[in-house]
């Protein structure tokens, strides 16, 4: 599949090819790590139906469930003056590495609690629509005459 | 004459409902008395005394119809009961696979349209369809006439001041990358966030992404929206969620780029909004989007989120591309200011 330009309602190749060359021009290699994981994200899209999107749904939140602190970025300083703070900002921050630290460690943990809760819940569900499913089965094949469902002779 | 118009539902920021109310309005105006219908549990509560019930309404006496048709509702069965003259407004059916998994009930309700669709279209004594990427789906089986009427619309420019707290809230210097829309899969807004990713971390840490329309639509694409972005660090990505007209307003004229990567689309009226207010427009060439952009704007085919990006990077920075874009949009601009008003009557003399 090659890209394709429209501008003032014809095609444009020449717009097409710096396009291009911009895209090709982009890198950051902790970005493509970073989408290349959150794929299974992007998947749910694709699920066939919404019992299948619930589950996956759940496993991409459990998985996801840690607060990581040390993807905390600093912007590239570009003036002396940001530099500046940018400096003072990684200070700060390895100050209060420790009680960061603490708060992410619980918060994950509370995360994850949650999450588990969640899946437990929606198992319980599962199992219970299931057995109530059986006995209505198995009423419906008692109170018919000969076993059948009532209804299934007018159907 | 007294028209009525039916609907599937009538609500705040629903492309549908304005069309319809500025057709009422246009139509009492000519001297006809023209009532809205629509069910009444998918009513907004606001609208209530502007729109009538469905159950409690009679076709008898009325002596055109408009029919406005996107999806299945029990506005089908009455429309196909009535007798009089009847025209569908044909807005497009979104294909259900895009729902499937999101929410099966609207998937299936899209099913459903899809299948009474060819019924609906032999009902009527005229077809309007919004776009000629619509009418191109059934014209050639049809021998009911067809024509394309764009969408009637207000333009939001002309009926909103922007909201101050709003433009203070946008403000700051940031480039602002807008879309506003149903947040629906259809939209495919995840290749907005991605491509918005390569924006803020190679290009320029100085911008946002601001994204208006209702949770509701599809509850579950929306937490999945939230949760890439949050997963990718993006702190800048605004869901704005529902905005008033004014809000609205703010959001466009902040912008400096309108984004729409939509996969389907069978008009798309925000695209015309962003002409309005000056904003470039970055679509996918899909849908009816190129014939509501005419020679205005810039379509992307099979892009990559990094060549949206990219394209983005290009239209937001370069001046005269921007002026060249601009200029296509006010052209087009001008090919829909023709007076609407006369057109509604001549649709409505020859149906």
């Amino acid at each position: 599949m090659s890209l394709g330009v429209w501008r003032a309602g014809e095609r444009d190749d020449t717009m097409a090819e710096r396009v291009s060359a911009g895209a090709d021009a982009l890198q950051d290699a902790a970005l493509e790590a970073q989408l290349a994981k959150e794929r299974p994200v992007l998947e749910l899209l694709d699920a066939e139906d919404g019992e299948q999107f619930i589950d996956d749904y759940q496993r991409a939140l459990h998985v996801r469930a840690g607060v990581d602190w040390n993807q905390v970025r600093i912007d590239a300083p570009s003036s002396r003056a940001q530099r500046l703070k940018a400096r003072l900002r990684g200070m700060l921050l390895n100050l209060l590495r420790p009680p960061l630290q603490w708060l992410t460690f619980r918060q994950s943990a509370v995360n994850s609690q949650l999450t588990s809760l969640l899946m437990d819940e929606r198992r319980q569900r599962l199992a219970m629509e299931a057995r109530l499913q059986a006995q209505i089965d198995a009423l419906r094949s008692d109170s018919s005459p000969h076993g059948a469902a009532p209804d299934a002779e007018e159907t | 004459m007294r028209i009525a118009q039916i609907l599937a539902g009538y609500a705040d920021g629903d492309a549908i409902s304005e069309e319809a109310r500025l057709m009422q309005r246009l139509l009492r105006e000519q001297g006809h008395s023209c009532e809205l219908v629509a069910p009444r549990a998918s009513t907004s509560p606001r609208y209530a005394d502007d729109c009538q019930p469905l159950s409690g309404f009679s076709a008898d006496n009325v002596d055109l119809l408009i029919f406005h048709y996107s999806t299945a509702s029990d506005a089908t069965a009455l429309y196909l009961a009535a007798g009089c003259r009847k025209v569908v407004r044909y807005h497009n059916i979104t294909p259900s696979a895009f729902f499937r998994g999101m929410d099966d009930g609207v998937a299936n309700q899209l099913d459903r349209a899809h299948a009474q669709l060819a019924e609906v279209l032999q009902a009527a004594d005229a077809v309007w369809s919004v776009s000629d990427y619509n009418a191109a789906a059934f014209a050639s089986s049809l021998t009911t006439p067809v024509v394309t009427v764009p969408l009637f619309s207000e333009p939001v420019a002309t009926r909103a001041e922007p909201d101050p707290g709003m433009l203070a809230m946008l403000g700051g210097g940031l480039i602002n990358f807008f879309f506003v829309g149903r947040i629906a899969p259809n939209k495919s807004i995840e290749t907005l966030i991605e491509a918005f990713a390569w924006y803020y971390r190679c290009v320029d840490a100085h911008s946002r992404l601001v994204l208006a329309g209702s949770e509701w639509s599809c509850p579950r694409y929306f937490a999945l929206l939230r949760l890439l972005a949050a997963r990718l660090d993006l702190s800048n990505v605004l869901f704005l969620k529902f905005v008033s007209d004014e809000q609205l307003a703010a959001c466009y004229a902040s912008a400096r780029l309108f984004v729409c990567a939509s996969q389907h689309e069978g008009y798309c009226l925000p695209l015309v909004d962003a002409m309005h207010y000056d904003v470039p427009v970055l679509a996918s060439r899909c849908g009816g989007m190129p014939q509501t952009l005419g020679p205005g704007g810039v379509l992307l085919d099979e892009a990559t989120p990094r060549q949206w990006c990219s394209a983005m990077h290009l239209l937001a920075s370069d001046d005269t591309l921007r002026a060249r874009v601009l200029a296509g949009q006010q052209q087009r601009l001008a090919e829909l200011a023709a007076p609407r008003a006369e057109e509604l009557a001549a649709l409505v003399a020859g149906a």
